[in-house]
């Protein structure tokens, strides 16, 4: 009896273990001809590609054959492939960040590799090494913190691996000087997201609303605060008071704690939501304290636009839908497949400024269609980026907006 | 000698229902002052309903938590476990539509597993019960994450939102499964051959073997009543709040703080409560601390956790206020 | 004939390589004490522990009333009327007397899913009164009760099951005077009834005065089984430790001598409801003792003096430096100690090993720049300490939980003894040590005396207090009752009219 209580022991430690393994280990889907090529074998360059194409030309069997790239085609093989990291899981918008990545790198007919950053910032750097590590062509670089920025751009330069940056982009001058004579450098792509807030708040404004609660996450979150500040200086630029800003350290916190703010303040006129995640939250406080409270949120998730649908709380969602990572993709895959992406003197993409746009109740059917449902670029779409000119790409980028989507999707 | 200890055994007894007056007196009128504090809104009656409803989760975690802990189990993968199975109850409900009874058993069959997975790891192999907890809490992170993943496309979000089967977390059925819930944990902690037996265990296990305690089954038995419990108290906040946020990297210990807070506030007063009223108590303070502050404008996030941790250090000190130790 | 309770045949255990039993062949009669003799790690506790069901053996076979007899647990024993009080176990701090009681015995007492709390009260009311013993508290949480108040509870639970052999493991240690005298009343009423008791104790004394027989163990081995009156108490000893024990091991001296010098002075010392206006002065070599009867005070005014009792009154004032005590701190940085009676409690770190016991006291002069502990030096002093003391182990990385009781009390007595003392509080000294470590420790308190350490000597065992002190402070009622001399008080019936 006590033998077989070992080997029942034994047998759930070997379950945890195997189950441990799977868990812990990161999405790859490299195909096994890619598995164990270095940095350095695989280059990055455009240089180090011609020398792939020879190869290729030569009939060596490389798996990273680029013949079919040079046509701005996919290839039906991963022949680069490209790593990124993502904050953490959970989230609508970061996943959604992510998801959008993907969705370009296997247009390009190449293979990726994530990593989750398990929310700590810190531990960013260590997975860019781990990335570099791993035999990484190209690098994603998702960074909200301004003092790391060297520390990366340090770290792809010396491994000799193409990178760009992908909704966060440095704001130190400096940086974005040096940036521009790096030859690793693919670009960067970010978001106008302190806009996000001021509109929000000149909406209200417009609503005539006097009043209001910030429920948002951590304090000190990259992406909450600029939108927090932007928001509050416009709303109390014209006339409005933030009554108060819930902080909230769990997502699963966020109704109850939305729920005590509203207590303490039941008339303010709206909440402001830094993410669906809060609006869909302050939407389900405010039905709980059988208020009327309007429910105002940056953040194109389904469940928040289905509020919206609803009507009774949620009014107002923008949002971008977080193509800085579609575009951010396009220039490194740009870059890789022998087609840097630069402005007339040689510069790389440097955009920070995507706006947001406004879903309307009327819109959610057609933005579900084009956005949710799939990609808001089609394959099609993302494949004729390869190859395109610096005012093509920012063609792109400053079209971009709901209506164009949805006219591109009919 | 019997006539002195019986008067020895009265005066305790006093002396301890004197001091559990004090603390509940103290702590409604903490609650009065906190009224006019901020303005009489903390007892108008949406706010003591919203109280009552913050109230439940902590508690019902901190009630499996004791059942749990009481056998010297530490295991800290709680959180993570409540994340899974509450996620596998609202997939049941969403993705497959089975309603309340895939909820429940789905959340309480996965809860149990877990709890017993993590449990058999520390009792069986001998691993220390944190370190095997620390160990299941990521994988059952990682699959919480990886279930959801799974179905994140059929829902176009990146979590499960529950959005049928709210019953369960509306006032007043929320509070009174929570009242139930306690009641029952009561009976069982205080009342019961098992809970005799489960705190034999936690406070001498040697000598409990001894008496005849069968040590294994006993602890197993209180990893399944223990998941059955926080199972009800993840339906509850799952049909309250409609979402359980996988996490990873121990992300899920932030979930079970404010549990965690209740246990060791019940900690702090085990001697002038018993361990589930000490829960029952801890719950309040932690609930109300939370709501007084929101009230009062004191920023979440930072102050509001440094007040935690400043009332806990507080139960503890008062709680140990003229302590004697042994008695004669 | 005597009618048989229990047969041992050829049993024996082994820990690795150590031999704890080595063919035990021992017959116990219905109605009789059988008292078990033996240095400390001689194996008595090991056999205790075979026969309640504790230990398995392995080999060899134990016969109750001419049946065979192997239990495989207590639970197990007591269903064949075996139970135990024993030095290895003790009681569930966190639950009641009560409860304690009955652990594992509750299925009587289910009602449904519920435990009838009263009916088991009452029914351990009841198992105290049939045996006459003091009533111990028995709601309250039983790690709040003294240690005698847990022995006596540990007693009446091992009555609850109506055992018809009773096996009692150093019971009386933790005991005062006037409970050893009901433990030995409830002696007689059991054996009265044909029930056996094994007994071990390490006051031969008592065994001597209370055993039917007497089997002495050493090294594992019965060197020796016969009826208590046939033993000499020279002979015992020998017999215990495998030679001759010269003398009695007490002072031979029949004056009180010390200095005029005082060391410590003790005025009013007060702790409500404990000890009351208690005042005396220590001298420089002088041994004090103190003692009285249970719940006289006697524990408290050493605890009161080290300063771990709350709300204590009056003064104690180290002369040498015109220092009062009040916090423990003092205590330790005036020269002075003190040992706990609860050496497992207050006294030593179990989990640690002897070598870091041994050192702590003395970490402050170990210490060199920025708090650098050396680990020469701690070695060294570790070392000495268990050289000078004999501390039988494997070692100073041995854990102390796993010493026996007086190597435990070794380790506990040496590591102050190595520090230049000029005072020193003993509560219970040689408490669970068997005959060569208590004999060992009345010369290292002789050494102590010659070297002029003042020497507090808190005992419930009224010989060592006698054989011991140059004055004796006896305590009733939480008072002083007397403070009898060494040279013209010093008997027994002096001392317990001034106790009673």
């Amino acid at each position: 009896m006590k033998r077989m209580k070992k080997f029942v022991a034994l047998g759930l430690v070997l379950a945890t273990l195997a189950t441990s393994l799977t868990a812990c280990g990161n999405k790859d889907n490299v195909p096994s001809g890619n598995e164990g090529q270095s940095a350095e074998e695989s280059g990055g360059t455009p240089e180090n590609d011609a020398n792939k194409d020879d190869a290729a030309n030569e009939g060596e069997g490389d798996s990273k054959e680029s013949g079919s790239k040079e046509d701005g085609a996919a290839s039906s093989e991963g022949a680069f492939k490209i790593g990124y990291n993502y904050f953490g899981p959970g989230s609508y918008a970061l996943t959604t960040l992510a998801g959008n990545q993907s969705f370009v790198i296997e247009a390009f007919g190449d293979t990726y590799q994530d990593i989750s950053d398990d929310f700590q910032v810190d531990k960013i750097v260590q997975d860019i090494e781990n990335l570099i590590s791993s035999g990484c062509d190209g690098i994603i670089i998702w960074l909200p913190a301004d003092n790391l920025y060297q520390t990366v751009i340090d770290k792809c330069t010396e491994a000799k691996i193409p990178f760009v940056f992908a909704d966060k982009v440095p704001s130190d001058p400096a940086i974005k000087e040096a940036l521009m004579d790096n030859e690793y450098f693919a670009g960067a792509v970010g978001p106008a997201n302190a806009e996000y807030g001021s509109l929000i708040a000149q909406y209200a404004l417009d609503q005539g609303y006097k009043s209001c609660i910030i429920s948002t996450g951590a304090q000190g979150d990259p992406t909450d605060t600029p939108r927090i500040e932007a928001f509050k200086q416009t709303f109390e630029a014209g006339g409005g008071e933030v009554k108060q800003e819930v902080y909230t350290d769990s997502q699963d916190n966020i109704q109850p704690y939305t729920e005590n703010a509203l207590i303490a303040y039941p008339d303010v006129d709206f909440v402001y939501g830094t993410g669906s995640d809060y609006g869909i939250g302050a939407c389900a406080a405010a039905k709980n304290q059988f208020l009327e409270t309007k429910v105002l949120t940056s953040g194109l998730d389904s469940g928040a636009l289905e509020l919206l649908e609803d009507g009774t709380y949620m009014e107002f969602v923008n949002g971008d839908f977080w193509i800085s990572g579609t575009m951010a993709t396009v220039l490194l895959e740009n870059y890789l497949h022998g087609n840097p992406i630069k402005d007339g003197d040689g510069n790389p993409v440097w955009v920070d400024d995507i706006m947001p746009f406004e879903v309307s109740a009327e819109q959610f059917a057609d933005f579900k269609a084009c956005f949710v449902d799939k990609s808001c670029y089609s394959v099609e779409e993302i494949q004729a980026m390869n190859g395109i000119s610096y005012d093509q790409f920012m063609d792109i980028i400053k079209n971009y907006s709901l209506e164009e989507r949805l006219a591109a999707g009919k | 000698m019997a006539g002195q200890t019986s008067t020895a055994s009265a005066n305790l007894k006093k002396k301890r229902l004197r001091s559990q007056i004090l603390v509940i007196a103290a702590i409604v009128l903490v609650f009065i002052v906190c009224h006019f504090i901020t303005g009489g809104r903390l007892l108008r009656t949406n706010n003591i309903k919203a109280i009552l409803t913050q109230v439940t989760y902590p508690l019902m975690v901190g009630l499996g938590m004791m059942f749990i802990f009481s056998t010297g189990m530490i295991d800290l993968s709680v959180g993570a476990q409540v994340i899974l199975a509450g996620n596998v109850g609202a997939i049941a409900v969403e993705i497959l539509g089975l309603g309340y009874p895939g909820l429940i058993i789905g959340t309480i069959v996965v809860m149990i597993i877990c709890e017993l997975l993590c449990t058999s790891c520390s009792l069986f192999i001998g691993i220390p019960s944190w370190v095997a907890g620390l160990g299941c809490a990521l994988v059952f992170e990682a699959l919480g994450m990886i279930l959801v993943d799974s179905q994140a496309e059929a829902l176009g979000t990146a979590i499960v939102y529950m959005k049928k089967c709210n019953a369960l977390g509306q006032f007043p059925v929320i509070f009174i499964i929570a009242v139930i819930v306690f009641i029952a944990s009561y009976f069982i902690f205080n009342y019961t051959k098992f809970g005799f037996n489960l705190r034999a265990i936690g406070g001498g296990g040697e000598v409990a073997e001894a008496m005849g305690i069968n040590r294994k089954k006993t602890i197993l038995l209180a990893a399944v009543i223990g998941a059955v419990v926080i199972a009800i108290g993840g339906i509850t906040q799952l049909s309250y709040t409609g979402r359980f946020t996988p996490t990873s990297g121990m992300g899920s210990l932030s979930g079970i703080f404010k549990s965690l807070a209740v246990v060791l506030i019940s900690g702090s007063f085990s001697r002038i409560f018993n361990d589930a009223v000490g829960c029952l108590v801890g719950s309040f303070i932690v609930a109300g601390l939370f709501n007084v502050l929101t009230l009062v404008g004191v920023p979440s996030g930072t102050g509001q956790d440094i007040c935690l941790g400043l009332v806990v250090m507080l139960c503890g000190i008062l709680a140990s206020l003229r302590y004697k130790g042994v008695m004669k | 004939m005597a009618e048989e309770m229990l047969r041992m045949e050829g049993v024996s255990k082994s820990f690795g390589p150590t031999k704890a039993n080595r063919d035990i062949n021992l017959v116990l009669n219905k109605g009789i004490l059988l008292g078990l003799a033996g240095e400390n790690g001689s194996g008595k506790s090991t056999l205790a522990s075979m026969v309640c069901g504790m230990q398995k053996k392995d080999s060899g076979k134990f016969y109750k009333n001419g049946l065979n007899y192997d239990p495989h647990s207590p639970a197990d024993a007591a269903a064949h009327g075996v139970a135990m009080v024993v030095q290895e176990l003790g009681v569930v701090g966190n639950l009641p007397g009560v409860v304690n009681m009955f652990l594992g015995k509750m299925d009587p007492y289910t009602k449904g899913p519920m435990v009838d709390l009263k009916a088991m009260k009452r029914d351990a009311k009841a198992v105290f009164e049939k045996w006459n013993l003091p009533l111990v508290p028995l709601d309250v949480p039983a790690g709040s009760l003294s240690i005698e108040q847990r022995k006596i509870m540990e007693l009446a639970r091992a009555l609850i099951t109506e055992p018809d052999f009773l096996v009692l493991d150093e019971i009386s240690q933790a005991l005062s005077q006037d409970n050893r005298q009901v433990l030995y009343q409830f002696i007689e009423t059991f054996k009265s009834k044909g029930r056996t008791i094994l007994m071990v104790t390490h006051d031969l004394e008592e065994m001597m005065e209370i055993s039917d027989e007497i089997a002495v163990l050493r090294d594992g081995v019965i060197v020796e089984s016969r009826a208590a009156g046939d033993y000499t108490m020279d002979e015992l000893k020998r017999l215990m430790i495998g030679r001759e024990v010269s003398g009695d091991y007490y002072r031979d001296d029949k004056e009180e001598r010390y200095e005029d010098e005082v060391v410590l002075e003790v005025r009013n010392l007060t702790v409500p409801g404990k000890c009351e206006d208690i005042s005396f002065d220590l001298h420089k070599g002088e041994i004090l003792g103190i003692c009285g009867l249970s719940d006289a005070g006697i524990h408290e005014v050493g605890s009161a003096m080290f300063g771990l009792e709350e709300g204590r009154r009056g003064s104690i004032v180290v002369k040498a430096e015109n220092k009062e005590l009040k916090k423990t701190s003092d205590l330790i940085k005036t020269g002075g100690a003190y040992l706990s009676k609860d050496r497992d409690a207050h006294g030593l770190m179990l989990d640690a090993g002897i070598g870091d016991n041994l050192i702590v006291p003395s970490v402050k002069e170990l210490s060199g720049p920025a708090a650098y502990l050396s680990p020469v030096k701690t070695k060294a002093l570790a070392q000495r300490a268990s050289e000078a003391f004999e501390i039988k182990s494997s070692g100073l990385g041995h854990v102390v939980r796993r010493l026996s009781g007086g190597n435990k009390q070794k380790v506990n007595l040496s590591r102050w003894l190595v520090k230049d003392l000029k005072y020193i509080i003993l509560d219970c000294p040689t408490r669970g040590v068997d005959i060569g470590v208590k004999a060992y420790i009345y010369s290292v308190l002789k050494k102590a005396k010659k070297d002029g350490i003042g020497v507090v000597m808190i005992s419930d065992e009224l010989q060592e207090a006698m054989g011991m002190s140059d004055r004796i402070l006896v305590m009733k009622e939480h008072r002083a009752a007397g403070m009898l001399s060494r040279s013209s008080d010093f008997t027994e019936d002096k001392i317990m009219e001034v106790m009673l």
